[in-house]
């Protein structure tokens, strides 16, 4: 948004003049000879190149999910995300290479790549560790976290380097039955008053296992919930212990976590073993990355699949979709408020799978329709389409806070519409010899939209069911914006509740 | 449906981890083509938010769906996996990675991909808010080629678990399903329906759903939707509606059809032919009137489309006088002749058909209007007493204490009552500040002590009970030796009898009564009643009994502004 008149000029221009030297020649070579074969066949695709587009569309919609880090080449300095994943890069080859006990706190908002630049950082090792992947939304216990950490453990090592513990809370059939878990000791342990003694054995003993490892717990935020934190608490006390050189071998712990008041929910002891490394990563990015980002995305092809002639016009298509200002100025619009790249790559989704072969290509407004589905939603898109009954029980509703009435019963509301409806069949009023007043509706009806309304969580109760009080008299109210209701039933224009309304608005 | 195309479209080609579509009409007519539509294409289960309750439910649905396994009695009904793996979240995870892998290897030559479509997620989320979070991660914690795929009428931000947990969707909204997509379902369903054996064997002459209807069909189904689409556009009870009507709506052209199979038993077959623009026009203006009759009963369910379609038969005097019982057949035939004649000569011959058609609506009108009705009205099934008691008990519901003595109070002077007028009601209406009070009667029945139930009661038979005061005067019976010298006393005698008692615990036992207080305290007079909810609470209700018993209900309400 701070960017000068002129950076927007350049970032409109840089696409279409000169092709960034990231993609295949084709693009420079082709598209002054392409352009009017594409212009010829702006209506439809010809026969031969349905399957190509299938398979560029099937392309492209599998690189949306995986939207790559394309470092920005022209800052002179690195960026954020780059920043952390050296420092990672760092922190796991000391553990890998030089047997280090580390322990780091990785965080940033969502969809900035945590994820993302560990896995990076993983692939990049030069020995393979063992990897235990843990997570917060899964392992809501620590019972469940040991029992986890054993299974991946004997996944990835050879049984007869595990010391016996280990292998025997991987195999132990009882842990797994939920239905007795009093009967078998480790679990009792686990579950009762003394839990970190054996845990932190069985922990103490990860850097005996031959192999670095490495422990990434997603949501660690979660993990400190888990009463007394005694898991967090093994394994950094295990990080902290490691050391050098005796044949025991390096050990890192990457909490991975949104919330950046982790290390206050810490505990003192746990806290106090914890290196206190935190890295950051930023989901901050420039529409002109993030342009970059998708041109790549947009490009990518399966090997052999595409037709050059069409991976040709397609390539034009892209170049010339993301230098449409309108594109530019969504971009610009959504990189400002969010840097998730995942939530970017969403707004393509959908033009992508608009495109058939009797429109094969890109249009500008495609892509606004998408960015309203997918980033702005309104509230309730479909209000105005609703029908005639529950439209009548919204602007009912809408009349009462007029009146001062913030929460209804159904029987009020009723009423409301009730009146309305006698209102309007007292002075009829013709129109081309049809009636246009409201038309009656009866009460059961009436009840039944209000059911599905409430499905809808369109009404909301205000308290819980109850025996003694009829389902009519419950105290509802409504979570529509009154300026929403307002808008959609002048949208969906149907006189007579237009005329409703009015009376509704003048009432108070 | 061009979002669902989408939908589909993307499952095929490459979908994102989590979809969320919200279709607030209809989704499970909109579940239903998302399956058919990729059938056979992908792997996919279909988990409904209701019956899976349990994670235990929850897992086990979901691996024996995309394993295909369906258990059975004889093997001990046991799940696809063989170890445990429904004891919690990890555990299913493992099992459905197991799951990808054995699927990837059966068949090599391509990648497995799986879906879960979740039905009513929101109930997921009261069941199991710690579950939702992982279960829009499913890919990202499995690492496999999966979509989760949410339905629900609900919008995406009312299930949300919070603190950001769940991963963003990639959000379908269906819009409400048009005209046109309803009656294409309606004739799709029609088509299965002809195509179905069971129906087309059981009978040599043609069935409601024979394919030579279809056209007639469509024209019903338009007709239909033209009556029902401005009350509901789920496609699904427009097909209930239409399931109730359509058998009766063909049956006159059927009977035809039969008649003149019959007439000509020995000659040639006789070809079913699809009836005539004009009779078509005729069965149109017949029927018409009772599609919004089956609107207003079968869309809210006051009964079933059985019922109501047995409910709901034309009978043969009435198809006559619109010019439907047809063929030549019919004159010959004498006992239906018979029966046609019985039949006019019971409804009144000079009723012209239009006047009959304006009587049907106001039944439809009446029926629809009476509020909450029961199979036996209140008045037929209760006695007197009971009667005068619902009666007091409402009156009780819905006055203000302070109203009683001024509405029953009786002084020395035989001073009639002296009802203060409404006006200080509408001053009131206007808010000052904040929110309003909602006037009692939108609240529904406040409760009320037995006592002053006991009082009103007696007030009540003592003004308007003729029966009990012609009992008064006449009485000279000598066996009765008590002796009633002041105004009133019988009858206070009369309704603190055991009897009212009796009566009252028998209507709170059939809960037209409610009682407030806890059932184990015993404390005669002080316990709390209110009006059970439904018909005792209702206006409407209470006013025919109050009709019938001759009390001027209207007059003994305090706040009778907007009463009737």
């Amino acid at each position: 948004m701070s960017s000068s008149p002129q950076k927007k000029n350049v970032q409109l221009k840089t696409p279409s003049l000169t092709p960034p030297p990231v993609d295949p020649p084709p693009v420079p070579i082709a598209s002054p000879q392409r352009s009017p074969s594409r212009r010829a066949l702006k209506g439809s695709l010809p026969q031969h190149l349905h399957d190509s587009l299938t398979s560029q569309k099937r392309a492209v919609l599998h690189a949306l999910q995986q939207p790559l880090i394309v470092p920005s080449a022209d800052d002179s300095e690195y960026s954020t995300n780059e920043i952390a994943v050296k420092q990672l890069n760092g922190l796991l080859d000391g553990t890998v290479t030089r047997g280090e006990g580390n322990s780091c706190l990785l965080l940033g908002p969502r969809g900035s790549g945590k994820t993302q630049a560990i896995e990076l950082c993983i692939s990049n090792l030069k020995e393979t560790p063992i990897v235990v992947r843990l997570s917060g939304l899964v392992q809501t216990n620590d019972r469940l976290a040991m029992r986890e950490i054993s299974r991946q453990l004997s996944a990835q090592v050879s049984p007869a380097l595990l010391p016996e513990e280990i292998r025997g809370a991987a195999n132990d059939e009882s842990l797994k039955d939920d239905d007795n878990p009093f009967l078998d000791a480790p679990v009792e342990i686990v579950e009762l008053s003394v839990p970190t003694a054996h845990m932190h054995s069985l922990i103490a003993c990860i850097p005996t296992l031959g192999r670095p490892t490495i422990v990434i717990l997603d949501a660690v935020d979660l993990f400190t919930n888990h009463p007394r934190q005694s898991l967090l608490y093994s394994l950094l006390d295990t990080v902290q212990s490691c050391r050098a050189g005796g044949g025991n071998k390096g050990m890192a712990v990457i909490g991975v976590t949104t919330r950046m008041d982790t290390l206050i929910c810490l505990e003192k002891r746990v806290k106090s073993r914890f290196s206190g490394r935190m890295i950051r990563t930023s989901a901050s990015i420039k529409a002109s990355q993030a342009k970059k980002i998708l041109r790549a995305v947009l490009m990518s092809t399966e090997k052999n699949e595409v037709d050059q002639e069409f991976s040709a016009m397609w390539n034009e298509n892209v170049d010339e979709i993301l230098a449409d200002p309108r594109i530019t100025r969504i971009l610009e619009e959504a990189c400002s408020i969010t840097g998730d790249i995942r939530s970017l790559a969403r707004l393509f989704m959908s033009p992508v799978l608009n495109l058939k072969p009797t429109s094969p290509w890109f249009t500008a407004s495609q892509l606004e329709i998408s960015a309203e589905v997918q980033r702005i939603r309104p509230e309730f898109p479909y209000l105005h389409t609703l029908n005639y009954p529950s439209l009548c029980l919204l602007i009912a509703f809408y009349q009462a806070e007029n009146d001062g009435y913030p929460a209804l019963t159904f029987e009020m509301l009723y009423e409301y519409v009730r009146n309305a409806i006698r209102v309007s069949a007292v002075a009829p009023v013709q129109l081309h010899g049809n009636s246009i007043g409201m038309v009656r509706c009866s009460r059961q009806v009436l009840w039944a939209t209000f059911e599905r309304l409430i499905s809808a969580q369109i009404f909301v109760s205000l308290s819980g069911p109850s025996m003694n009080v009829g389902k009519n008299f419950f105290k509802y109210r409504c979570s529509v914006n009154r300026e929403d209701v307002k808008k959609s039933v002048e949208r969906n224009g149907h006189s007579s509740l237009t005329k409703f309304l009015r009376r509704a608005m003048g009432s108070h | 449906m061009n979002s669902l195309n989408q939908v589909v479209s993307l499952l095929e080609l490459s979908p994102p981890p989590f979809i969320f579509i919200n279709d607030p009409i209809a989704p499970k007519f909109t579940i239903q083509s998302l399956l058919i539509a990729l059938q056979n294409k992908i792997r996919l289960v279909q988990i409904d938010g209701i019956s899976c309750f349990t994670p235990r439910l929850l897992y086990d649905t979901i691996l024996n769906g995309l394993s295909q396994h369906t258990p059975s009695w004889d093997d001990g009904c046991k799940n696809w996996s063989e170890e445990t793996s429904n004891d919690s979240m990890d555990s299913f995870l493992r099992a459905l990675k197991a799951l990808h892998a054995s699927l990837c290897t059966a068949n090599s030559e391509q990648r497995e991909r799986l879906a879960l479509v979740i039905e009513k997620p929101e109930r997921l989320k009261e069941r199991m808010p710690d579950l939702l979070a992982p279960l829009t991660r499913l890919a990202e914690l499995t690492r496999i080629d999966l979509s989760v795929v949410l339905v629900s009428e609900v919008r995406w931000e009312d299930i949300r678990p919070p603190l950001g947990a769940a991963i963003d969707p990639y959000y379908v909204d269906i819009p409400v399903p048009t005209k046109e997509i309803i009656i294409e379902h309606l004739v799709k369903v029609f088509e299965k329906n002809s195509s179905n054996s069971e129906l087309a064997s059981t009978s040599t002459t043609p069935h409601p759903y024979d394919p030579a209807l279809q056209q007639t069909y469509k024209h019903f189904v338009h007709i239909l939707t033209d009556v029902c689409f401005l009350y509901t556009n789920d496609p699904h009870e427009i097909q209930y509606i239409s399931a109730a009507r359509w058998p009766g709506f063909i049956k006159p052209i059927l009977d035809a059809h039969r008649m003149n199979v019959e007439a000509a038993e020995d000659e040639d077959e006789v070809e079913f032919e699809r009836p005539s623009a004009e009779v078509l026009l005729r069965l149109t203006r017949h029927f018409k009137p009772s599609l919004s009759l089956a609107l207003e009963q079968l869309y809210p369910r006051l009964t079933n489309a059985v019922d109501w379609a047995r409910a709901n038969v034309s009978d043969a005097a009435s198809l006559a006088k619109d010019g439907l019982i047809l063929g030549d057949a019919v004159m010959d035939d004498e006992e239906e002749e018979e029966d046609t004649v019985n039949e006019m000569l019971l409804s009144s011959p000079t009723r012209s058909r239009s006047s009959r058609r304006i009587q049907e609506k106001k039944a439809a009108q009446d029926l629809s209007s009476s509020n909450l009705k029961d199979t036996l009205p209140l008045s037929a099934s209760l006695p007197r007493l009971s009667q005068f008691i619902l009666v007091a008990a409402y009156i009780a519901s819905v006055n203000p204490v302070k109203s009683d003595l001024r509405l029953f109070g009786r002084g020395a002077d035989e001073k009639k009552r002296r009802r203060r007028p409404a006006k200080r009601q509408m001053a009131n209406a206007k808010p000052k500040s904040g929110s309003v009070k909602i006037p009692q009667r939108f609240l529904g029945p406040s409760p009320f002590p037995l006592e002053r139930l006991i009082a009103i009661l007696g007030a009540l038979v003592e003004e308007n009970d003729s029966n009990a005061s012609e009992v008064n005067d006449s009485r000279n019976n000598p066996s009765d030796l008590l002796d009633f010298r002041i105004a009133g006393e019988r009858t206070d005698y009369e309704v603190t009898r055991v009897g009212v008692y009796a009566s009252i615990a028998q209507l709170t036992s059939l809960r037209l009564l409610v009682k407030t207080t806890s059932a184990d305290k015993l404390d005669g007079l002080s316990a709390m009643f209110k009006c059970g909810s439904g018909a005792p609470s209702s206006y409407e209700t209470i006013l025919d009994l109050a009709k019938g018993l001759g009390v001027p209900l209207p007059d003994l309400i305090w706040d009778n502004a907007a009463m009737g």
